[in-house]
């Protein structure tokens, strides 16, 4: 039986490994849904799964090109491309998401969720408007988002470090496209899940939801991940060169 | 290259007809709020939106050209093309689309103020000055907000592959990911203290504190 194969059962457990990872990276990401697009809650204007997949994405092509041009790269250093291309997509969508509630829609950057900010220290909720739950990317929120980024960007690594190895020595020039393709799929499944978990908006680490949510959903996540898992070693079963 | 700009060129004229079927759809089918539909949006404001698609069209698959063919991507044209699809999907929905929710062509806010959730749905029609209508907020959308989500994504396709062509596959590269990570959030903190001085505290909102929270725990 090849699921007896112990490297193929520290595949899998790798995949689930990562596939928790991009999870809980979903819940670092300070989304607001559309209720931030009308500047009526804190975080970016978008959906979790957009903003997930969009930034994990941008870090698989990183990963993928360290990959590609370091044969002998460690997992390491793979997951630390993977983290920094997702990183600063996400840096640079919350920077232009920024200028545009700074100076297109006009508004003070606050979080309702907590009464000073953990970073800078200063009053969120004297600049709150009336009747909304804070508006656009506070400090927090931000450092937060990259972090949050980079997690889900390694986890992204991890995967596509992972099939690469297994892919590899069965379909030698193909193996980049199924791994890749493969591992955008992950990054839907896991940024699905959180979004039901948190219903829609975020405001990041220092939101009490992110306590709250954090340990079902991982759980839910690393179960799931390890049936992609399976499913990704299961397809390797017809290839041949 | 010919290929890429005839690609672009179907996709800007499909995306002409969404362009074009959205806004005709959104003021008809909400027409109880009498908003008119302006021949103007038409005739300037809509073929400045499918030059937009035609450029970001050709830009993306551009990009993905150049990484496969000269930097010698792993991934093929098409799956490159589409992760930086849906990329910028996600850059435009955060930052292109923000303008037009906080939009004020339906919705009654203040200048300086987010939108009261009390006041969602309270339609209003007239502007301090003339009348509030379609031709500002799609104008000021298509001309501004489609120039910002290029800047997302510049900053996106620029900064995500510069360390390591300058630096090599190496963690020196990492450490000058991290660090253009930290300039990014220092400018954030810079735009946050200058919003936050220009539109200053809500002070008079501290007393109605108590009725917000009370209207939110029910």
């Amino acid at each position: 039986m090849v699921f007896l194969d112990p490297t193929t059962i520290i595949d899998i457990l790798l995949i689930g490994l990562s596939g928790t990872l991009i999870c809980l990276a979903v819940h670092f990401i300070p989304v607001g849904g559309a209720p931030a697009a009308m500047a009526q809650a804190t975080g970016i204007g978008t959906g979790t799964v957009e903003l997930a997949a969009g930034s994990g994405l941008v870090g698989l092509i990183t990963s993928s090109y360290m990959y590609a041009y370091e044969p002998s790269a460690s997992v390491a250093l793979v997951m630390a491309a993977g983290a920094m291309g997702s990183a600063i997509m996400l840096a640079s969508t919350m920077l232009a998401g920024g200028f545009i509630y700074a100076y297109g829609v006009a508004v003070p950057f606050a979080s309702a969720q907590v009464k000073k900010d953990p970073i800078t220290g200063e009053r969120q909720d004297i600049y709150v408007s009336k009747g909304t739950q804070g508006q656009g990317i506070p400090t927090i929120c931000f450092v937060s988002g990259v972090v949050g980024a980079a997690l889900g960007g390694a986890g992204g690594g991890l995967i596509y470090f992972v099939l690469m190895g297994y892919y590899s020595p069965l379909i030698t020039t193909h193996a980049a496209a199924v791994a890749g393709v493969f591992t955008m799929g992950v990054f839907y499944v896991n940024s699905v899940i959180p979004s039901y978990g948190v219903g829609g908006t975020i405001e990041g680490v220092h939101d009490p939801k992110f306590k709250r949510v954090v340990p079902k959903d991982v759980f839910t996540s690393a179960v799931v991940s390890m049936l992609c898992g399976i499913v990704a070693i299961l397809i390797a079963g017809g290839m041949t060169a | 290259m010919t290929a890429i700009v005839i690609g672009a060129f179907i996709a800007a004229v499909i995306y002409g007809i969404f362009a074009t079927t959205s806004y005709a759809g959104r003021v008809a089918s909400q027409s109880r709020f009498k908003q008119p539909l302006y021949m103007d949006i038409m005739r300037y404001t809509t073929p400045s939106i499918i030059g937009h698609n035609f450029i970001v069209c050709f830009c993306l698959v551009a990009i993905a050209y150049i990484q496969y063919a000269i930097l010698g991507y792993p991934f093929s044209i098409p799956f490159l093309a589409l992760i930086w699809g849906i990329s910028v999907g996600a850059i435009g929905s955060s930052v292109g689309d923000v303008h037009y929710g906080g939009e004020r062509e339906f919705q009654n806010r203040e200048f300086g103020c987010g939108l009261n959730t009390a006041l969602s749905g309270r339609i209003v029609r007239r502007a301090e000055s003339g009348l509030r209508n379609s031709i500002d907020n799609v104008w000021f959308c298509a001309k501004f907000g489609g120039p910002a989500t290029g800047i997302g994504l510049g900053l996106t396709v620029f900064f995500s592959s510069w360390p390591t062509t300058i630096w090599g596959y190496t963690w020196k590269a990492m450490v000058v990911g991290v660090i253009i990570l930290a300039v990014m959030t220092i400018m954030n903190r810079l735009v946050e203290i200058q919003v936050k001085n220009a539109y200053g505290p809500y002070k008079e909102d501290k007393e109605e504190k108590e009725a917000v929270s009370v209207a939110h725990t029910h």
